[in-house]
């Protein structure tokens, strides 16, 4: 079993082009549609945030992307259909979907040992590396592992193996607040390339905000934003209006308004700063804010990018 | 080691309970027992005719706890294939190996080539092993039971040579005739899981039925498919063959008793077995690769 040598490519190099096109994308499970025919486009070197309610129809875009369901419309990623070569693209495309997912009857050393058999381009020098430091012992039962363990177990797999685009679905679901904060910091620092991408859901979505280069929204099947984060710094603006300007707020027509502790929050989108800064304070909203006020929008055709 | 062999170390790893530990449990309790017996002198022995070597008795022991092995060896096998097909989703673990660059095909073809080879020849091993403890009681035995006659040791080394060689013949031949079987009840549970237990059995019934009902007056006994499935369930050796060369004061025929084996399998109809078991393995794995239940 060997560490470099063996290191292959196989999915058609597309470097110059996006990784992921997605077009029409469509997923019926029987008579009820999940996803409305969505497209979004991927490049490389990027770290994108995937965030909606439950059931909004993340998990199933990237089981499309993943291979793992057919669809409706089309999709390319690496160039290749996905679901119709899922096994070939797995050698340039590493997911987590459930960090509970890794197989308990196994004890480490083996888990290692199995993926360097089987996937061509899996270091197992490296994941050995990226478990020093952590409490997971090489001879230690998959299955007696505590949750935050398997999911550092789990991340050193992912990242041992040399992939173009990672894809995480609520990786660290269920995991206490130091678990998620070392995991995400070391996707960061030990992983993350300028070749590569990142593609990530999570509803803790202000622990990977430091960390996104773009944003997709998603609900109920649609996308209903797709930008870099810097457009969203430029575009959304959240404005805490002072008393006397509620009317003259309002009357400028803001996606989002809510009451937080006695004070009016407005959230705006495409409005010149200067127009806000007389109604009160100005500022970029987060996430998780803009998050909700576009939850609580109402729908229109197109998306928002 | 290519990434297949690495995949059927993976069922061995999975299933090492009932293929390695149990048979080394078995093997354990089976030599305590022997020496308990001979230890504690709780030691009888009876037979009718002319006298009878140590490696007679070898003989007999040896073919009997075969066919024990045998029978476990179907137990067991029945149920991994009732289980492991299913056992990646039961375990939580679709999703990890649908992370690997390996198809769904591949996955559950090393499910079933495991399931012919290196789990077998696990129970193989077993069986050899416990042959060795059987010729070391019957070298022994003659000791404690004078009327065995004096220990034979190259007698029971080349009877123990003998039976093994037809035991590995018996049992490429049987699992090869059996493999649709296993394949049919592999496929099932990758649709069903444990369900598959009692569907390899009610499916063929239920439509067996249902031709019965159609063609009542002109099928033969229970209608064309369960007399086919009756022939098809039945290995065409007869075991009579087997005992006869155990008892009888001549050493065993090996080259006969293998030419008796070869010559009673319905090769065409092998072959057309193999045939389903891949092409059911290969319906089960676009079952997989289509379904995620998890989100079904």
């Amino acid at each position: 079993m060997t560490d470099s040598a063996s290191k292959t490519t196989t999915v058609p190099a597309s470097a110059a082009g996006p990784l992921v096109v997605a077009r029409g994308l469509k997923k019926r499970f029987g008579s009820r549609e999940i996803l409305h025919g969505i497209d979004f486009t991927i490049p490389a070197g990027r770290v994108y945030g995937l965030v909606g309610h439950n059931g909004a129809g993340k998990t199933t875009t990237l089981n499309a992307i993943l291979g793992l369901t057919p669809c409706q419309g089309s999709i390319k990623v690496l160039g290749v259909d996905p679901f119709a070569q899922r096994a070939r693209l797995m050698r340039d495309v590493a997911f987590i979907s459930d960090v509970a997912s890794l197989p308990r009857f196994l004890v480490v050393r083996d888990l290692f040992r199995l993926v360097a058999g089987i996937h061509p381009n899996f270091s197992t020098a490296r994941a050995e590396s990226l478990l020093e430091g952590t409490e997971v012992r090489l001879g230690a039962k998959i299955g007696n592992l505590s949750k935050g363990m398997l999911a550092q177990l789990h991340l050193a797999v992912v990242m041992a193996i040399e992939a173009k685009l990672l894809v995480l679905d609520e990786p660290t679901l269920g995991l206490d607040i130091t678990f998620r904060k070392r995991f995400y910091r070391r996707l960061i620092e030990d992983y993350m390339t300028p070749d590569r991408t990142l593609l990530i859901t999570t509803h803790q979505v202000d622990e990977i905000e430091f960390m996104l280069t773009d944003i997709m929204f998603m609900r109920d099947g649609s996308l209903i934003l797709d930008a870099p984060m810097a457009d969203v710094g430029r575009r959304y603006l959240q404005l805490v209006a002072s008393p006397d300007h509620f009317q003259a707020a309002r009357a400028l027509a803001p996606v989002f308004e809510e009451t937080r502790f006695g004070q009016t929050v407005m959230v705006f989108d495409g409005l010149d700063r200067e127009k806000l800064e007389p109604l009160g304070t100005v500022s970029t909203p987060t996430l998780s804010d803009l998050f909700v006020a576009l939850m609580q929008r109402e729908p229109t055709a197109g998306v928002a990018a | 080691m290519s990434a297949f062999l690495i995949l059927l170390r993976r069922e061995f790893i999975e299933h090492r309970g009932a293929f390695f530990y149990a048979p080394l449990i078995l093997i354990v309790i089976l030599t305590l027992l022997i020496v308990s017996a001979f230890v504690s002198g709780h030691t009888q022995f009876s037979f009718y005719g002319a006298g009878i070597g140590g490696y007679r008795l070898f003989d007999a022991a040896f073919l009997g706890l075969g066919f024990l092995w045998w029978a476990y060896l179907f137990l067991v096998l029945f149920f991994y294939f009732a289980d492991a097909f299913n056992s990646d989703w039961r375990n939580n673990s679709m999703l990890f190996w649908k992370s690997m660059p390996q198809s769904d095909f591949r996955i559950l073809l090393s499910k079933l080539v495991a399931g012919l080879t290196i789990l077998p020849a696990m129970i193989f091993l077993a069986f050899l092993l416990t042959g060795i403890v059987a010729a070391a009681a019957s070298l022994v035995a003659p000791l404690v039971l004078p009327m065995l006659g004096a220990p034979d040791v190259p007698g029971t080394v080349t009877a123990w040579l003998n039976i093994s060689a037809v035991a590995v013949c018996y049992l490429v031949l049987a699992l090869l005739w059996y493999a649709p079987f296993f394949a049919w009840v592999g496929a099932l549970s990758t649709a069903f899981g444990r369900w598959s237990v009692p569907l390899a059995l009610v499916i063929p019934v239920l439509f067996s039925l249902f031709e019965n009902s159609i063609d009542f007056q002109n099928a033969p006994g229970g209608g064309y498919l369960l007399a086919f499935l009756r022939q098809r369930l039945s290995f065409n050796f007869d075991s009579r063959d087997l005992q006869e060369a155990a008892f009888s004061n001549a050493p065993i025929d090996v080259g006969a008793l293998i030419g008796k084996l070869v010559a009673g399998v319905n090769w065409p109809s092998l072959l057309g077995g193999l045939i389903f078991a891949g092409v059911v393995i290969y319906i089960a794995s676009e079952y997989r690769r289509r379904v995620l239940k998890s989100f079904a």
